[in-house]
């Protein structure tokens, strides 16, 4: 079989799309943000940025912070082009100050926090947290998962 | 009927005997056969696909007649697995880049939902993992950014390393 010239850059938006969407919001926009010109408007344009997961399960389905390396290049390369999309994040707790400062995030209304603990409540819902405001008038959706590391199972609230 | 022959065409002229049970896993096909009520004497001809790839998807059509249809894929329940590909469909994608585009492009022009599912995992799998500059390098995509843009990039990632 003769080889085909054909490329990736060949393949029409809905394709790419299509493709885009068989990788999670990590994966996504980390290996695909900046690339080119059209890879970032797919970016834009589409849904596939309004709703971020940044954290890691493992296998036996335990929740941790990104690495820094990781958390590092999204707070300071790709958070700042996406921000105005962002209607959802999740993320661990110990991650979200770091995340919610990299930008403002005009259309964030949900926010699901994981592996909450009673230090990271008392320090992000204090009135004195910069980012008391974000909880009080934009957040209408919050989930809170606290751990719990002797029974291992997940205490859940919801707020709406 | 099964056994049932029709003849397809490939854009380069060559003609090709398939079941009609397997030619109409292409909704396309399937679509010209019923509701145009084209006769199944006629060559129908597909005039987006070469004969190379055309040979492909047969090949897969032909291994997956009997697979159960795939279930609607929305926003909400869309599949991020992307590990899970068959082995006789690994190997069967053991091809080049082009001819792997190529495959997505006439699964997508055949309504091949199977197909343009696997394929297009194929590639999503290629992308994990890998920064932008390795992506660039994977697919041979050109760095298009203007001086300017970048010089924009740059200034955004300032502007956060002084938060």
């Amino acid at each position: 079989m003769e080889h085909s010239y054909i490329q990736i850059t060949d393949l029409p938006d809905e394709l790419l799309i299509m493709i885009f969407k068989k990788l999670d919001n990590i994966q996504l926009l980390y290996s695909l943000m900046d690339v080119n010109i059209r890879f970032n408007k797919i970016l834009h344009v589409s849904n596939l940025t309004n709703r971020l997961t940044l954290l890691k399960w493992s296998i036996d389905n335990l929740i941790s912070p990104l690495s820094d390396t990781v958390l590092d290049r999204f707070c300071k390369k790709i958070i700042p082009k996406i921000h105005h999309n962002v209607e959802w994040l999740g993320t661990e707790s110990s991650s979200v100050e770091r995340i919610l400062l990299a930008a403002k995030y005009p259309n964030l209304n949900g926010l699901a926090l994981f592996n909450m603990t009673e230090d990271i409540a008392q320090h992000l819902f204090n009135e004195e947290n910069r980012l008391i405001d974000i909880f009080k008038n934009q957040i209408t959706k919050l989930i809170i998962n606290i751990s719990d590391p002797k029974n291992k199972y997940w205490i859940e609230e919801v707020r709406i | 009927m099964a056994g049932h022959k029709i003849k397809l065409q490939s854009n380069d002229g060559d003609i090709f005997d398939v079941e009609v049970e397997i030619a109409k896993l292409s909704i396309t096909i399937k679509t010209m056969l019923e509701d145009l009520s084209m006769n199944e004497e006629e060559i129908i001809p597909l005039p987006n696909i070469n004969s190379a790839i055309f040979k492909k998807v047969i090949q897969w059509t032909t291994h997956h007649k009997d697979d159960p249809p795939l279930p609607p894929e929305d926003d909400e329940n869309r599949e991020k697995n992307t590990n899970d590909i068959s082995s006789w469909d690994q190997e069967f994608l053991k091809v080049d880049q082009g001819t792997l585009f190529e495959l997505i492009l006439a699964a997508n022009y055949l309504d091949i939902k199977g197909l343009l599912d696997v394929t297009c995992t194929s590639v999503a799998n290629m992308i994990k993992g890998k920064t932008s500059e390795e992506i660039r390098q994977t697919f041979n995509i050109k760095n298009d950014f203007t001086p300017q843009e970048e010089e924009q990039i740059k200034k955004e990632n300032e502007w956060c390393e002084n938060k």
